[in-house]
């Protein structure tokens, strides 16, 4: 089953001077796939994941997401599908500086109107485990380094246990031994949550380790990949050369 | 509901703390000055007011004065039109029967005194001197709950009846009067008898101090030929502001009578308190205007600042609506505690006014109280205000798109 469906989708920005910045994106990824965006600065890739993320409104066409037309939804359901639905990883972490690890981490049920119920607290606590961070728990977020920051920013993204991760750059602001243990812990989670992810990169051996790979060009797919079918080294090739094959 | 909110609003002013610092010692000194000069203004009122009241009955009963009648009365013989008539007017103008008047106004619950008055000017001698006074023929004890003589003797004993008579200290210090003294009352209708001046008294008012005499009142019926007539009833109420109300009772109550308040005689007073109290209310009016306006620049100040916090609530779910109460939130608890913070403050700058002012030897000649309601008014109000100054950046948080901030991160 697709997980997310997108149909004839265009955006164009500007009233006066209008740009398109997306041309009649068709996709569809399925429940589970770990899937890399990739382009060039200025592909659109950052508007399609804005889109996908419900935080922006295509110009036309139909994005559904778990059988949710978004297209459909008020301002306020957005907001609260984006909260029950969705978990966001940016490349700058965006934790509050005023609130703790844990308290960042419980930040999208509070957002619900949720309590300090115990229950929560307890499953806060098991994700900030689970990304290596416990010791760190009552420290203010500011004293953490940024490899630690975005792992506290993941164990947020799945504390509503999200159908659909979406991450933008999620290691862009890492060293490289962060950057792949941050990346690991994504799989991991993707393998044990059956969670679907879209993880927006320009970094070649990011999108290397993705199930799929699909390359935006000017506001078109150019390239739609499977590493794991056609091999790592066809798969080089592919995206070395600038001929699009979709 | 508001749990998220208020948790956020909470922590985003706890960690700005210089900024929260800065609105809370505005919003401290704003409401401090309001209730310093509403107390300092309401106390000078209030004392204004007392010292106008305190010598004067609050409200007063009186004959009509009719139009004199025509001087060819029914009676109809010239040459005894003129004195009978003449009389008649002077008449009119007293009391007759008051006995009945004051047995019910001295059983009515909202007065707190009713003094029969025989009032009359004169002159008073002591040996070739003589001054004009102002005599008071009163029932002392009714008429000491009016002017509370006996609280304000200095010298003598505070007693009338008989030939006693109690005078004021600028009388008594411009006749050399003291107690035991013999002095001589006349009236303009040439009427006169010799009096001992039992003690003098102290009014506060240079005029009264200088010119009233009190006597029992028979006497004073007696001297000025009243046979047994009253000027007028005076009373006293214990809310002075109550007056017109409870004129407007006792004018249904006697309708055959003139009831006057003391408002009627102080018009020129309550216009002064009123544009007093206007201007007071204009200063009150546009501190707190440039209290909220500072309120209001700091939060749009901070809606910026934490453009992307809010950017990235929302991104998580957060609502429109959710991300300005944020901010009108922030509004609310620094108007709160702001505003508690400054009364507590003027409170107390109340308090060291009072006591620097005697310290330095210039005690106060007015009390300065701070009214509690007054004070829970001006939580209120800059409260609210401060909640409205939220406003532009609360609507600032509520236009902001996730993805600009998060695009420009």
């Amino acid at each position: 089953m697709a997980m997310i469906k997108l149909n004839k989708v265009n955006k164009i920005f500007g009233k006066e001077v209008k740009t398109q910045v997306l041309f009649d994106i068709d996709i569809e990824v399925p429940q589970e796939q770990f899937m890399a965006l990739i382009g060039p600065s200025g592909s659109g890739k950052s508007t399609l994941l804005n889109l996908l993320g419900a935080l922006d409104r295509p110009t036309s066409g139909d994005i559904i997401i778990g059988r949710q037309n978004l297209s459909l939804l008020s301002e306020n359901k957005l907001a609260d599908f984006r909260n029950r639905f969705l978990g966001f990883i940016f490349q700058f972490h965006y934790l509050l500086p005023e609130f703790t690890a844990l308290e960042n981490v419980l930040m999208p049920h509070w957002i619900s109107g949720g309590g300090n119920d115990h229950r929560i607290t307890r499953e806060a606590k098991r994700l900030i485990d689970r990304v290596g961070l416990s010791s760190q728990m009552h420290k203010r977020i500011n004293l953490l380094s940024g490899g630690q920051q975005q792992r506290i920013a993941i164990a947020r993204a799945l504390l509503n246990r999200p159908k659909l991760i979406l991450a933008d750059e999620p290691t862009g602001a890492l060293d490289s031994k962060s950057g792949d243990q941050v990346l690991e812990l994504l799989q991991e989670v993707n393998s044990e949550n059956h969670t679907t992810f879209i993880v927006v990169t320009h970094d070649r051996n990011v999108a290397m380790r993705a199930e799929r790979i699909v390359e935006l060009r000017d506001g078109i797919i150019c390239k739609d990949l499977k590493p794991s079918v056609i091999g790592t080294e066809r798969t080089m090739e592919e995206l070395e050369s600038h001929e699009c094959t979709v | 509901m508001l749990r998220f909110e208020f948790m956020v609003a909470w922590r985003f002013l706890k960690e700005a703390r210089s900024q929260t610092f800065l609105i809370l010692a505005g919003i401290t000194i704003g409401v401090a000055v309001q209730i310093f000069l509403s107390s300092l203004i309401g106390g000078l009122q209030d004392n204004l007011v007392a010292s106008t009241v305190g010598n004067s009955p609050h409200i007063v009963l009186e004959s009509f004065e009719d139009p004199p009648r025509s001087i060819l009365g029914e009676r109809g013989n010239p040459q005894t039109v003129v004195l009978p008539t003449v009389r008649a007017v002077r008449e009119d103008s007293l009391l007759l029967s008051w006995q009945p008047l004051q047995e019910s106004l001295s059983r009515n619950t909202e007065l707190t005194a009713s003094s029969p008055l025989a009032q009359g000017s004169g002159f008073l001698a002591r040996g070739s001197a003589n001054r004009p006074v102002v005599v008071k023929g009163v029932d002392f004890p009714q008429a000491d709950r009016i002017y509370r003589v006996t609280s304000r003797m200095v010298e003598g004993e505070a007693r009338l009846g008989g030939t006693g008579i109690l005078v004021g200290k600028g009388l008594a210090s411009d006749l050399s009067l003291t107690s035991g003294d013999s002095v001589q009352v006349s009236t303009a209708d040439g009427a006169s008898a010799t009096f001992t001046v039992n003690g003098v008294f102290d009014l506060e008012t240079q005029v009264v101090n200088d010119s009233w005499v009190f006597m029992d009142l028979s006497r004073a019926q007696a001297l000025f030929n009243f046979t047994g007539a009253l000027t007028r009833i005076e009373m006293q109420i214990p809310e002075v502001f109550q007056s017109e109300r409870i004129a407007e009772r006792l004018k249904r109550e006697f309708p055959g009578y003139r009831v006057e308040t003391w408002q009627t005689q102080n018009q020129q007073l309550l216009a002064a308190l009123q544009s007093q109290s206007a201007s007071s209310l204009m200063i009150q009016f546009f501190v707190l205007l440039a209290v909220t306006l500072g309120i209001a620049s700091v939060l749009a100040i901070t809606a910026v600042q934490k453009s992307k916090e809010i950017g990235i609530l929302k991104a998580m779910g957060a609502r429109t609506a959710s991300a300005s109460r944020i901010f009108l939130l922030q509004g609310a608890i620094l108007g709160i505690t702001g505003s508690i913070m400054g009364s507590l403050v003027g409170t107390g700058l109340i308090q060291a006014f009072t006591l620097l002012t005697e310290s330095t030897g210039g005690a106060l000649t007015f009390t300065v109280r701070v009214d509690p309601s007054n004070v829970l008014a001006l939580v209120i109000i800059s409260t609210t205000a401060s909640t409205f100054a939220a406003i532009y950046p609360a609507r600032k948080a509520a236009k902001l798109v996730p993805i600009e901030v998060i695009k420009t991160g």
